[in-house]
């Protein structure tokens, strides 16, 4: 998993170990840093 | 634009251009966490949610009448932080972040560094500092470009849609942030404890990196887009390291780039805005060495030393003690708003702002923090 590079939800929660706090908000704005990730890295062309 | 902030904007104009203004800026410096915690809600949880941090911002520019907003939604990188794993910024147990004193850079690197201060920033220091490069060496200057990219748009316009809400002034604005190279290698480089150390053991090497670090600190500034017509564009720098060295120290060591990057900032057209942190009262001559206007905030010097010592030219802010706010009665909050403006308030050149920073709830007596605004306006006015 660690060497996967969009990661979903659960394995966010996990490669951060994220509390059920951070599980509210924190994790939405990862998840859409996944996703800014995603689309800097497949704009190559 | 509403006749309340088109007078607060004359008021900064007229400070920012050398001419008294109509009465003086009564202005706060806050965290959004102390918002945060003042309304309930908690840093663990809801530090991470925009929308809540632009409501308790509303909410509390609602409740004091300063100049320019009280507080901004944006004044975190809370999720930046926790996303590449910043070893500077390390929330508690409580979720608020602390700076711990680290040195990514051992002694004997120096040279390594001196040679390209660029290069090994990208290359050592960033990856040592975020834990995110562990695992992804490849990835994490992508990673972290896309959690400032998402975090940033987030608070995007938040800033001035309070302004025009509640009629804050809007022509002066931080746009960006630079640092003392001193300041930048102790802070960021060495430490607070090794650089002290580093500058009786190496002085040579010390003076060396601190010419690389504001060769970098000056390209990052060239860097920036040009000033916004019409506004004025300030860089804040928070000096930390001087006011803990000799001012001989200071003259050899700090002073030399420090005042070379004050010119870069000048030259590029933004007012440098300077926190002076802790008691720089035994450093306060040297500040008639410095070029053009700055805008200066003092935390300790008292008032009296300040008339004297610094030029008029510059802009003085801070110096209402934070300890007032906090915890003082009323009479002797205006009461010392009265015995400061007494003293600074002729030269015509001054920001009334608390020496501290509001960082927690605890921090925050409302009501005090009302009176201290009145009591500039009523005093202030010339």
């Amino acid at each position: 998993m660690d060497n996967k590079i969009v990661r979903t939800r659960e394995e966010l929660i996990e490669a951060y170990n994220l509390s059920e706090e951070d599980q509210v908000y924190l994790l939405d704005v990862f998840e859409k840093i996944e996703q800014e990730v995603f689309k800097m890295l497949s704009s190559h062309l | 634009m509403s006749t309340k902030k088109e007078e607060r904007n004359q008021i900064f104009t007229d400070l920012f251009t050398g001419k008294r203004p109509s009465r003086i800026p009564v202005t706060l410096t806050m965290n959004i966490e102390a918002a945060l915690e003042y309304y309930g809600y908690s840093m663990l949880r809801d530090l991470y949610n925009s929308k809540l941090c632009y409501e308790v911002a509303d909410r509390l520019a609602a409740e004091l009448d300063s100049d320019l907003i009280p507080v901004s939604p944006a004044s975190t990188n809370a999720a930046v932080h926790r996303y590449v794993k910043n070893q500077f910024m390390v929330p508690g147990n409580d979720g608020f972040f602390q700076h711990p004193d680290i040195s990514p850079m051992e002694v004997d690197e120096y040279p390594e560094f001196n040679k390209n201060p660029f290069e090994f920033i990208v290359n050592k220091i960033v990856p040592r500092v975020n834990k995110v490069f562990d695992t992804e060496p490849d990835l994490g200057y992508i990673r972290m470009a896309a959690a400032k990219k998402v975090v940033n748009e987030q608070y995007i316009g938040m800033n001035q849609k309070l302004s025009d809400k509640h009629e804050r002034g809007d022509v002066s604005k931080i746009i960006a942030g630079a640092f003392a190279p001193f300041d930048y290698i102790a802070d960021y480089i060495r430490s607070f404890s090794t650089m002290m150390l580093d500058m009786r053991r190496r002085p040579d090497w010390v003076l060396e990196a601190c010419e690389g670090a504001l060769a970098y600190e000056v390209s990052k500034i060239q860097a920036l887009p040009d000033p916004q017509s019409g506004v004025f564009s300030e860089v804040f720098l928070p000096l930390h390291m001087a006011p803990y060295m000799r001012t001989k120290d200071v003259e050899k060591f700090y002073w030399p780039t420090y005042k070379k990057i004050i010119r870069a900032i000048q030259e590029k057209g933004f007012i440098p805005h300077v926190f002076y942190e802790n008691d720089w009262s035994p450093h306060l001559d040297l500040l008639e060495d410095m070029p053009g206007m700055h805008v200066a905030k003092f935390e300790s010097p008292a008032p009296e030393l300040l008339a004297k010592k610094v030029p008029s030219r510059n802009v003085i802010s801070g110096v209402y003690p934070f300890s007032i706010i906090r915890s003082g009665k009323k009479q002797e909050v205006i009461d010392e708003a009265k015995r400061i403006i007494d003293i600074l308030g002729p030269g015509g050149n001054l920001i009334l702002n608390p020496n501290k920073r509001f960082i927690r709830a605890a921090d925050l007596n409302v009501e005090n923090i009302r009176t201290f605004i009145e009591s500039v306006r009523e005093y202030g006015t010339y």
